[in-house]
């Protein structure tokens, strides 16, 4: 009895440490425009992520996968600016030339693809793709050391039916990984070669494994009893507050952005509509918890690194 | 009292029905034993009663189910757990958590229990099923025999009154299978839970089972006391004993291991030390507890585990079969698959197709692999890696799911192989199989190998 109580539930840091680390290195990323921050905030998340320690093999699965897709990312970023080259040329130093292509659709202006592209221009496309792997590889953080479902368990009552979407959602990334894994090991096993179409061997299989393991996991759950388990006339409650929380900001923000007005009112009001319908959403939960995760002395070590990234990005937002 | 009526499951129209105007009444405290040839509807059954088909697969099922006067055939898969545990056939790709603790309290944390109720109830489940030293593990890092006690433990732990096991000791050792069939009828003898489970190799279950059905193939269903049944309707599904394999003749060595071991961080060792020399036309069965490396003994020997140490020679190529057999299967038809595999082992065409017709018989080749039933899938894979031509074939429970028939295909592909001088080592629970195939039984327990019967190394 005393061991089950005792055990070491806690090792590591706690998950939402994870998820607040991850999103500050994120927000920085996405706020900054200087290519040695973007640079060095990639870096430290690959040497975060090589900390994965895998059981069974020898290098991380999970990095490869991350760099795999930051590598994608930036390279069809600055494809994407050479095929649509929308710079003008005129001013700057120009890098490339292409042949101009014009496609006429057969209405409005023809369409220019390709032409003189400007380095300017490249490097500002190369600039946006760092910054979306940083961003990828930060999130990639959270989610490899935090696995979502865990996240999902300390999760507060109100925001239950929310994290259940997310989490699910979150989890598509770690679940490709697996696959992948699985899949390139029957490959192995049943004596297949790399060479033998790569696609239509390797990709498809993949994702179809991976949505089938999700549909899995989803009948898994629901055979253990995880469902809404409200009455469905509190529940049409709960959706039509929400709706209407969601109506007051949207007029609130569309007043702002458009006549400059900040409309106090309207903010409030959708506010006390937001927490009107979490409230009555969290008195349908019954759910409990046999391990409530808190926060100890040693999250501090994320969560303090957290702060100062998040305040040295909005401070150089600010400056 | 479970009463199931006119009840009829098919997948569309034009296709045969799977299960054809089954009646059934389970009493509180009856343990049902479900028995039948492979993918006569046996698992389909189980899943028709918590709901999980047709809410999670194709299908359409028709008839009423009722729990005490409770109309279940309306209800989600969700609303129907609390009343009725279910243990899949493959319990770690059922898993919802990540750690044992985790997935224990999962079903007990949807239901709102209190923290201190739950760790009671855990605890009593841990000790029934032995598993109090696996509550920190990682899921992942179990074997499959311990894999099953916490589905099961998870499965009930919420003390559900129907509690459905799907093959739920084909993985285990003698010893775990009959503590866990004592704690069975414990169960329905004292709390009056009523357990329904399927198995193919039922001779040890069928002492304990109050009630027998018997799933025929054709969709009907009869269900009978153990000893009214008829011997014509059981024996088709009785084993058979017969020693096949005494005399074969060894060939040269096809594999010699020395000093292997496998260790992860902070554990004992999972193999320590193990060295075998593997004859040609040998026929090798490994056995021993659950959790005392048989599977990972496997794929180390087939270099298919990184972290092994020690020193390996094979001459010829190795095919293994995992435990979890569908994992070999990615393509979207068995037909895909069976192509495939002839082309790969630049084989004559159908030639997998005629091993695997020869274990299972005809099955729809458009068929997509993974709505074969567990013995259907096991069949299909044995069939790819014999197809490969493999000097070393390496097994891991390879009986798990198969009727009696396929079992003595198997039997007959295994000793063929072995004539032609293919080596082959197989890891099982499955004391009659083995007795059956194996000219060598070695045994495994904490990671030592030890030579029990036939010809010593």
């Amino acid at each position: 009895m005393s061991k089950i109580i005792n055990a070491k539930w806690h090792l590591g840091f706690h998950p939402a440490s994870w998820w607040i680390f991850g999103i500050a290195m994120a927000s920085a990323a996405a706020l900054s425009r200087d290519l040695i921050i973007l640079g060095s905030l990639c870096f430290i998340s690959i040497v975060i992520l090589a900390l994965k320690k895998e059981r069974t093999q020898a290098a991380s699965p999970t990095l490869k996968f991350y760099l795999l897709v930051s590598v994608a990312v930036i390279i069809s970023r600055v494809i994407f600016r050479i095929v649509f080259n929308l710079s003008d040329p005129r001013q700057d130093e120009i890098a490339l030339f292409l042949p101009k292509v014009e496609i006429n659709l057969g209405f409005g202006d023809p369409v220019e693809l390709l032409g003189a592209i400007s380095s300017n221009s490249l490097s500002a496309a190369f600039l946006e793709g760092i910054r979306l792997a940083a961003i990828i590889l930060g999130i990639g953080i959270s989610v490899t050391f935090a696995n979502p479902r865990k996240l999902l368990r300390s999760t507060p009552a109100v925001l239950y039916e929310i994290a259940t979407s997310v989490a699910m959602a979150v989890n598509l990334a770690p679940q490709i990984i697996k696959s992948t894994q699985r899949i390139r090991a029957a490959q192995k096993l049943r004596g297949r070669s790399k060479r033998l179409g790569m696609l239509v061997g390797t990709l498809i299989p993949v994702l179809e494994d991976a949505l089938d393991k999700s549909q899995l996991l989803a009948a898994s759950m629901s055979s253990r009893g995880f469902g809404k388990q409200s009455n469905s006339s509190k529940r049409v409650l709960t959706g039509m507050l929400s709706l209407l929380a969601v109506l007051f900001f949207s007029i609130g923000t569309y007043l702002g952005t458009t006549q400059g007005v900040s409309n106090f009112y309207l903010g409030t009001v959708g506010a006390g509509f937001a927490l009107a319908s979490l409230w009555l959403a969290s008195t349908n939960s019954k759910r409990t918890n046999l391990i409530t995760n808190s926060f100890e002395p040693r999250d501090a070590l994320l969560l303090l690194p957290s702060i100062a990234i998040a305040a040295f990005s909005i401070s150089s937002q600010v400056s | 009292m479970l009463k199931i009526e006119d009840l009829n499951f098919g997948y569309g129209s034009g296709e045969e029905l799977v299960l054809r105007r089954v009646n059934a009444v389970f009493k509180p405290g009856e343990l049902a034993l479900l028995i039948g040839p492979t993918g006569s509807g046996k698992s389909t059954f189980l899943k028709i009663i918590n709901r999980l088909v047709p809410e999670f697969s194709s299908g359409i099922a028709s008839g009423s189910i009722s729990l005490d006067g409770l109309d279940l055939s309306k209800m989600k898969t969700h609303a129907v757990a609390p009343l009725i545990g279910y243990v899949n056939q493959q319990p770690d790709s059922f898993f919802v958590s990540e750690s044992v603790v985790e997935e224990l309290a999962f079903g007990l944390e949807q239901l709102g229990i209190a923290p201190n109720d739950m760790k009671k109830r855990i605890h009593e489940i841990c000790t029934t099923l032995g598993i109090e030293d696996l509550l920190e593990r990682d899921l992942e890092t179990l074997s499959a025999g311990q894999a099953q006690k916490v589905a099961i433990g998870a499965a009930m732990a919420a003390g559900q009154k129907i509690l459905l096991l799907d093959e739920p000791t084909s993985a285990l050792d003698d010893a775990s299978c009959s503590a866990l069939l004592n704690w069975l009828r414990d169960l329905t003898k004292q709390h009056g839970i009523t357990v329904i489970l399927c198995e193919h190799r039922f001779e040890r279950v069928l002492p304990f089972t109050d009630n027998l059905m018997i799933f025929k193939g054709d969709g009907s269903v009869t269900k009978t006391q153990p000893y009214l049944a008829s011997i014509v309707e059981v024996l088709p599904f009785w084993r058979d004993t017969q020693v096949l394999n005494d005399k074969i003749p060894l060939g040269p060595i096809a594999l010699k291991a020395s000093g292997v071991s496998v260790r992860y961080e902070n554990e004992p060792a999972v193999l320590n030390q193990i060295s075998i020399e593997i004859f040609s036309g040998e026929v090798i069965a490994i056995q021993g507890p659950n959790g005392s490396g048989k599977s990972t003994l496997l794929m180390a020997l087939s270099k298919n585990l990184g972290l092994a140490q020690g020193t390996l020679e094979q001459t010829g190529t190795v095919a293994v079969v995992p435990q979890n057999a569908s994992d070999l299967l990615f393509l979207g038809s068995v037909s895909a698959e069976l192509f495939e595999s002839d082309l790969l082992a630049n084989a004559k065409a159908n030639s997998t197709s005629n091993i695997f017709e020869s274990l299972v018989g005809r099955v729809d080749p458009s068929i997509h692999p993974r709505d074969l039933s567990t013995g259907q899938q096991l069949a299909l894979v044995l069939a790819l890696q014999l197809t490969r031509g493999a000097k070393i074939l390496m097994l891991d429970e390879p009986t798990r799911g198969l009727d009696r028939s396929a079992k003595a295909g198997l039997v007959r592909q295994i000793l063929s192989l072995s004539h032609q001088g293919t080596a082959v080592l197989l890891a099982t629970h499955d004391n009659d199989f083995a007795e059956q195939v194996a000219s060598r039984r070695l045994r495994l327990e904490q990671g030592v190998l030890i030579a029990e019967s036939g010809k010593m190394t």
